[in-house]
């Protein structure tokens, strides 16, 4: 049911935001798509439904890049660069067309605008624990960034025991769950407290009622982040499903925004002061 | 912030196929949806033949203030149910909305001519038929539907959430007489973009409740770029017409 006694929801439901609660998007694409098309297919389209939901930063990886690899890393670049306060990129680890060399000194030299990496091993049908990837995670832990993660269910690459591979191996980056493993969610919550550094992303488990409120009782609060895959999905659905979900405001608070400021500091990103500070605004 | 009152345009409930989870009343059940009247697809409609789960939408329509009901559609002619025109007379007392199709449950052949009967009365009596495009009931059989009943008022689900314009948006514009649901079409840009195209007119609230959380229908439709009087009518004026608008 929807909590109407809550604050974020007279906030959210009368404004379309919060001005005590930003959101941090930590799952998005850009552009539009071969595969369904996209009604919000630039930034400047993306950004106002940003600043209508009160999204103030999102973190994402161009369908381009996703599908194209390296030579689209300068096609989000510019977005980011256009746009710094608003959007930060992660680099699409491209399965297809690896070349460690070439595509972490692209990361390093565009660090602060690049602030992690993107997996997508059902896309490549290629495991994310192949050792090909190894300097791209030894990368990624020297400085503990952020590295998104398709999972889903039963895949043979990005599933919960190829992700087991990796988190056993690698410690200090932030491994994202994207979908939290989307139909194997107790696998996600039986990997999340045994590693520290996984953490469960909203992205389609917000279609699924109930799933939260299970992450919640498990005592995860403090690792789960939101993103809705914009702009494949609405932010106001998302945030619609939080404020139905049977939790407290300070728990949505720490989804829509906290956890992700935490991640984000101890990868040594620059944020917004906007993400940094929203109760003194 | 006040209650925002909806008219849930497909909530299904009731005891599915060879299942046997606990249900609570109907009017619990719509309050947890936060449901203040609702289109109730009950789950018996695709295994209980016709004349037997007719009473038990009734029961429940009877049941439940805010519940409205619906009946399955099956070719009168084989008598497994009463004519359209004879249903329809009862439309009103029992709080009925219109019909559904179950033509693979009960293995009628996904063609127009199947139902032609049927779906012309439907056409005359101005009676909403909800159409949840799953499995054999595709995009193609509405299309085809549609060809022969172009007047047809329709209330088109869908079982997918990606973003689908590609699939929907045809259709929406050869024919105005089909009305969406939005729980399912959540991608960024919708609500505004469909009002835009087609009309606030044809969009309608619903929450794929149990399976999914109400809020998220909810502030996509409250946060949209269009008027109040468009959000009020998204939330409960235009399902509540097409309920209340057939002519027996």
């Amino acid at each position: 049911m929807i909590d109407y006694d809550s604050d974020l929801t007279g906030a959210f439901l009368s404004c379309g935001k919060s001005a005590a609660c930003p959101v941090i998007d930590m799952h998005a694409h850009m552009f539009d798509c071969y595969e369904c098309n996209m009604l919000v297919d630039t930034p400047e389209k993306q950004l106002a439904c940003m600043d209508r939901s009160g999204v103030e930063l999102a973190l994402f990886c161009s369908h381009d890049c996703l599908f194209g690899g390296y030579p689209f890393f300068e096609g989000d670049l510019a977005v980011v660069r256009r746009y710094p306060e608003r959007f930060r990129m992660y680099m699409a680890v491209f399965s297809p067309d690896l070349d460690p060399d070439r595509d972490l000194s692209f990361a390093e030299e565009h660090r602060g605008q690049v602030i992690g990496l993107k997996f997508h091993g059902d896309t490549y049908r290629v495991p994310i624990s192949d050792n090909r990837h190894a300097p791209y995670y030894e990368y990624a832990d020297r400085y503990r960034l952020p590295v998104l993660f398709h999972t889903w269910h039963g895949s043979p690459f990005d599933g919960p025991e190829e992700a087991e591979k990796v988190l056993e191996k690698y410690h200090d980056f932030s491994f994202i769950a994207g979908h939290s493993f989307r139909d194997s969610f107790e696998d996600g919550v039986t990997m999340a407290k045994r590693y520290p550094n996984l953490y469960l992303e909203l992205t389609a488990v917000l279609s699924q009622r109930g799933m939260l409120e299970h992450f919640v009782e498990a005592g995860l609060e403090d690792r789960i982040l939101f993103g809705v895959d914009a702009p494949w999905f609405s932010y106001d659905f998302g945030i619609g499903a939080l404020l139905s979900a049977d939790i407290t405001d300070e728990v949505r608070r720490k989804i829509l925004y906290k956890n992700a400021v935490a991640l984000l500091q101890r990868a040594d990103v620059d944020l917004p002061d906007i993400c940094k500070r929203p109760a003194e605004r | 912030m006040d209650r925002i009152k909806v008219f849930d345009a497909r909530l299904e409930y009731g005891r599915k196929f060879l299942q046997s989870e606990t249900e609570c009343s109907l009017s619990d059940y719509m309050r947890l949806a936060d449901a203040d009247e609702a289109v109730v697809i009950s789950n018996e409609l695709f295994w209980l033949p016709p004349q037997r789960s007719i009473d038990i939408v009734n029961e429940r329509t009877a049941s439940a203030p805010g519940a409205w009901g619906v009946y399955l559609l099956l070719p009168a002619l084989a008598g497994e149910m009463l004519s359209v025109e004879t249903l329809a007379v009862g439309f009103a007392e029992h709080r009925i909305a219109g019909f559904t199709l179950g033509n693979e449950q009960y293995g009628v052949p996904c063609h127009p001519l199947m139902l032609r009967d049927e779906l012309s009365a439907c056409e005359t009596l101005h009676i909403p038929l909800f159409y949840h495009r799953s499995g054999a009931l595709s995009f193609e059989f509405l299309c085809a539907i549609m060809e022969k009943h172009p007047r047809l008022i329709v209330v088109l689900s869908v079982d997918e959430e990606w973003p689908n314009a590609r699939k929907v948006y045809p259709l929406m514009k050869a024919y105005d007489n089909i009305h969406l649901c939005l729980s399912e079409h959540v991608w960024m840009g919708a609500v505004d973009d469909l009002a835009r195209l087609f009309g606030a007119h044809r969009l309608l609230y619903s929450s794929s409740f149990p399976r999914r959380y109400s809020g998220g229908t909810v502030l996509m439709i409250q946060n949209a770029d269009i008027s109040q009087a468009e959000k009020n009518a998204i939330f409960y004026g235009n399902m509540k017409r097409l309920a209340g608008g057939v002519r027996p």
